[in-house]
């Protein structure tokens, strides 16, 4: 049986797939539920699906599996903090994922984009300063505790973990 | 904020940030201030979230406390325990005309031990400093000794990608760091702990190289030129082949000469008469191989510490 650290050092190696996006996406949408508003701004330049936005932002960034797939920890824990009342508008989530991105490529890389470079990433969605104002934001409510370790990665990655797993088994019998 | 700190006079420039005496108002408690202006195109930088969020963490009496963050558009305030000052700015005032003073042994060994202490913490908590100097350790009248400055520091035993190379003052850089390794761990900050107490010793930087190149060519004069037999993997680090051969070009006959009596090169500029325990210590914070590097915590069970560990604890 491979160990389960093992198992996430086989995940990391993986190329980022669709499957690592919905995964995210879906996480960050069990995070706030959003009211729908009927502003302008929303009917005339409405948000992409977060799907799409997270594609985009892998694909200009080029972040790779560990540091995109650590942002669930940071999706966990703001899930945790976040009151299941409380209402997001229409990019709420979009700037919570972003958020947690850049605090996940901060925190665990020696060099990463700036945030002016997040803010062109969003292909116009968000400028510098709200990019800015989230970053803030998301360090006040974690309250600047933003290390990862092992253990938190494992928990918050195991539906991923499992297929991995499986997979891993699967090509060990097949080769035995 | 304004209202709860009064600024004082300004106490340096750390890397990325200015260092300000401050008064708490209310307690009338000294602190330090460490003010980062924020740059509207990087954001808060990633230098700050490390520092913050890892010193957090770290609460041991040799390492300075992190009281709390102020966090505004513009600017980000860091309030720290205020030390009286530096090892560096220290061991510089010492200095008689132009030649630098070594401090007392006695010294030497309460500062080490504290650093090492300072480490092992650190490290226990698995936390890399990356940027051990004696300017980073800040000491007080009482003769205490702290950690105190993690803007390069990093968690490690996460498995995610990207370390740089390009980490630690060139002069506390460890060999297998120069060489372009980046899978490095505890010991990077073990060679700049061998470095610090050479340097307490005679006041002189052990290994002051102004270029990655120059810096490999003193540690090797010194040390020896690693070789296979010495240090298994050697020859797969980046840079091994080429610092090996512009080494062997300038010393032709380095591979009969072996790494220099380091007792002797210390003791001219050391009054007090050293004792082989030290230089033992020495050596194994010094070791070229990473791997043959004591830990910080087998450091502090060293013989040469005895006076501490023995010590009896009522």
């Amino acid at each position: 049986m491979i160990s389960e650290y093992d198992t996430l050092l086989q995940f990391n190696k993986q190329q980022v797939s669709n499957e690592m996006i919905d995964f995210l996406a879906s996480t960050t949408e069990s995070i706030i539920s959003i009211q729908e508003t009927r502003s302008m701004i929303a009917i005339a330049l409405p948000a992409p699906p977060l799907t799409k936005f997270i594609k985009k932002l892998v694909t200009h960034s080029n972040v790779q599996t560990p540091t995109l797939m650590a942002t669930s920890v940071y999706l966990a824990k703001l899930r945790s903090i976040i009151p299941s009342n409380v209402y997001g508008m229409e990019t709420t989530r979009h700037r919570i994922f972003l958020g947690c991105l850049i605090l996940s490529a901060k925190t665990l890389n020696d060099s990463s984009p700036l945030n002016k470079h997040w803010a062109k990433y969003t292909d116009g969605l968000l400028s510098i300063r709200e990019v800015n104002t989230i970053e803030r934001e998301l360090l006040e409510y974690f309250d600047w505790n933003v290390i990862v370790n092992t253990r938190d990665l494992i928990t918050c990655l195991q539906p991923l973990l499992k297929v991995t797993k499986e997979r891993h088994e699967q090509a060990r019998r097949r080769a035995q | 904020m304004s209202s709860q700190f009064k600024q004082l006079e300004k106490l340096g420039n750390g890397t990325y940030a200015t260092v300000y005496k401050g008064l708490n108002k209310t307690t009338g408690v000294y602190v330090a201030l460490k003010e980062v202006k924020l740059d509207s195109e990087e954001g808060t930088p990633s230098t700050a979230i490390r520092e913050i969020s890892l010193m957090k963490e770290l609460k041991h009496e040799n390492i300075v406390r992190l009281y709390d963050v102020i966090h505004t558009e513009n600017k980000l305030t860091l309030v720290f325990e205020y030390m009286d000052n530096d090892l560096k700015k220290y061991m510089d005032s010492l200095t008689v005309g132009n030649s630098p003073q070594g401090l007392e042994l006695h010294l030497v060994k309460y500062f080490q031990w504290q650093l090492l202490e300072g480490l092992a913490f650190c490290h226990a908590n698995k936390i890399l400093n990356r940027d051990l100097k004696p300017q980073n350790l800040l000491i007080n009248k009482k003769g205490q000794l702290k950690l105190g400055d993690f803007g390069l520091a990093r968690a490690f035993g996460i498995p995610v990608n990207t370390f740089s190379s390009e980490v630690v003052t060139l002069w506390y850089r460890a060999p297998d760091v120069l060489m372009g390794s980046r899978t490095y761990t505890t010991s990077i900050d073990i060679w700049s702990c061998g470095c610090i107490l050479a340097e307490m010793i005679t006041g002189k930087p052990l290994f002051p190289g102004t270029n990655d190149e120059e810096q490999l060519k003193l540690i090797f004069e010194m040390m020896g030129m690693p070789t296979e037999a010495t240090w298994p993997g050697v020859s797969q680090l980046p840079k091994y082949a080429a610092s090996s051969a512009s080494f062997q070009q300038q010393h032709p006959n380095a591979a009969l000469q072996g790494p220099k009596d380091l007792k002797e090169l210390l003791q001219v500029n050391c009054k007090e008469k050293l004792d082989d325990v030290v230089i033992n210590l020495l050596h194994g914070l010094l070791q070229l191989n990473p791997d043959m590097r004591l830990s910080a915590k087998q450091a502090l069970h060293h013989t040469w510490f005895a006076e501490y560990y023995q010590r009896p604890t009522n």
